[in-house]
């Protein structure tokens, strides 16, 4: 073994120990969540969860870098256990919330923490929603002029034919515009577009029932199509099926982020599943894929 | 599509009912709590006339009564 095998392969174990906190390997993201802990240098809270016995909130931390589910269960006792705020772990603001409480996903269902594969999760009922940001936080994604990376850890319900995964919005109005994610037809489409029937957009198969993690790239003003949107699940081979050149206007840049649904909540169009860690990158790590989706599937057993 | 709930002609009239059931539900808790309401409202911006509208759900039928059924245009 060469002197530069072994270092890249040394540096492949380290990417891929799930005790490496991803962030301190990958630091340039605009927002981290998650119910494990993504940076040695976040010190923060998890969530903030709503108890449904008394409306009363209190902030859970991490536990040996996962979700304090003693505290949970605590402060929750028998009840069912609402997320509030999921707390962006780069500790700049921009975390996910809902002030609405028969919107709010769960995390614990009845005394029982929702869970995935051993691991907590929030689990949205269809009517959910959650979002972040202020109006230009996700700017990047859609300018035209960033090559951005997303990094999602999800587990599909019984409804892969009409639910919204996340979406960037207005909040404000019903008229589609932006990068978004969503599901029709056991389709899980990646898509950007600015109202009206102009969009790019590659699809990726996806099942009932089936837990993911989903790496893709946005880099919408590519001059080559088939690069502009790029989806990979699973550690499979990338996807990359747009074919169109339409160019999203930079010019849409009051949106803030959606997780579970589209713009408005109550629709019967959220997601129908389990969410355990959302990152969204301003920076292009296509060549460590590999080693990230590796650090992920060591923590959560995907596949 | 179709959407179960409470119409409204103006926005006012949807706050006046969010608030209704906020105060059912003794939300807020505290000032310093994220949850501020039970329910919200959404806006049908892309019908004419625009309204305002609460979506049904079963906790909210004997605050707010009876719900009807109308058509909310929406772009996915």
């Amino acid at each position: 073994m060469s002197r530069n095998t072994q270092i890249g392969f040394f540096q492949s174990l380290l990417n891929s120990d799930p005790t490496v906190f991803l962030l301190d390997e990958y630091p340039n993201a605009k927002v981290a969540y998650s119910l494990r802990k993504l940076s040695s240098i976040y010190a923060g809270s998890c969530i903030r969860v709503r108890r449904s016995s008394d409306n009363t909130e209190q902030d859970i931390g991490f536990v040996n870098d996962e979700l304090d589910t003693t505290a949970l269960l605590s402060f929750v006792g028998a009840n069912n256990g609402h997320v509030t705020t999921w707390y962006n772990q780069k500790g700049t603001g921009d975390n996910l919330n809902n002030i609405t409480a028969i919107n709010q996903p769960l995390i614990v269902n009845s005394g029982v923490v929702e869970k995935v594969n051993g691991k907590p999760a929030i689990l949205g009922d269809s009517n959910d929603l959650l979002a972040a940001g202020n109006t230009t936080t996700f700017k990047y994604l859609h300018d035209g002029t960033t090559k951005a990376s997303t990094v999602s850890v999800m587990k599909t319900g019984a409804n892969v034919t009409s639910t919204h995964f996340y979406w960037l919005t207005t909040l404000a109005s019903s008229t589609s515009i932006g990068v978004n994610n969503f599901m029709f037809s056991s389709i899980l489409r990646q898509r950007a577009r600015n109202g009206g029937a102009a969009t790019i957009q590659t699809d990726g198969s996806i099942a009932t029932n089936t837990h993911y993690t989903f790496f893709q790239i946005h880099d919408v003003g590519n001059a080559t199509n088939a690069d502009k949107l790029i989806m990979n699940i699973n550690n499979g081979l990338d996807i990359k099926t747009n074919t169109s050149s339409f160019t999203p206007s930079t010019a849409n840049s009051s949106f803030r982020l959606a997780v579970f649904n589209y713009y408005i909540p109550s629709n019967n169009f959220g997601l129908d599943g389990h969410i355990q860690e959302m990152i969204f990158w301003n920076d292009d790590y296509s060549a460590d894929k590999s080693a990230i989706n590796s650090n992920i599937n060591n923590y959560y057993n995907i596949y | 599509m179709d959407i179960i709930g409470y119409k409204y002609i103006n926005e006012n009239d949807a706050q006046v009912a969010r608030k209704q059931c906020a105060d059912f539900y003794g939300l807020p808790k505290t000032p310093e709590d994220e949850t501020k309401y039970w329910v919200d409202y959404n806006k049908a911006d892309l019908n004419t006339p625009i309204f305002w509208y609460i979506a049904f759900d079963e906790s909210i039928e004997q605050i707010l009564g009876e719900p009807t059924t109308f058509d909310v245009i929406i772009e996915f």
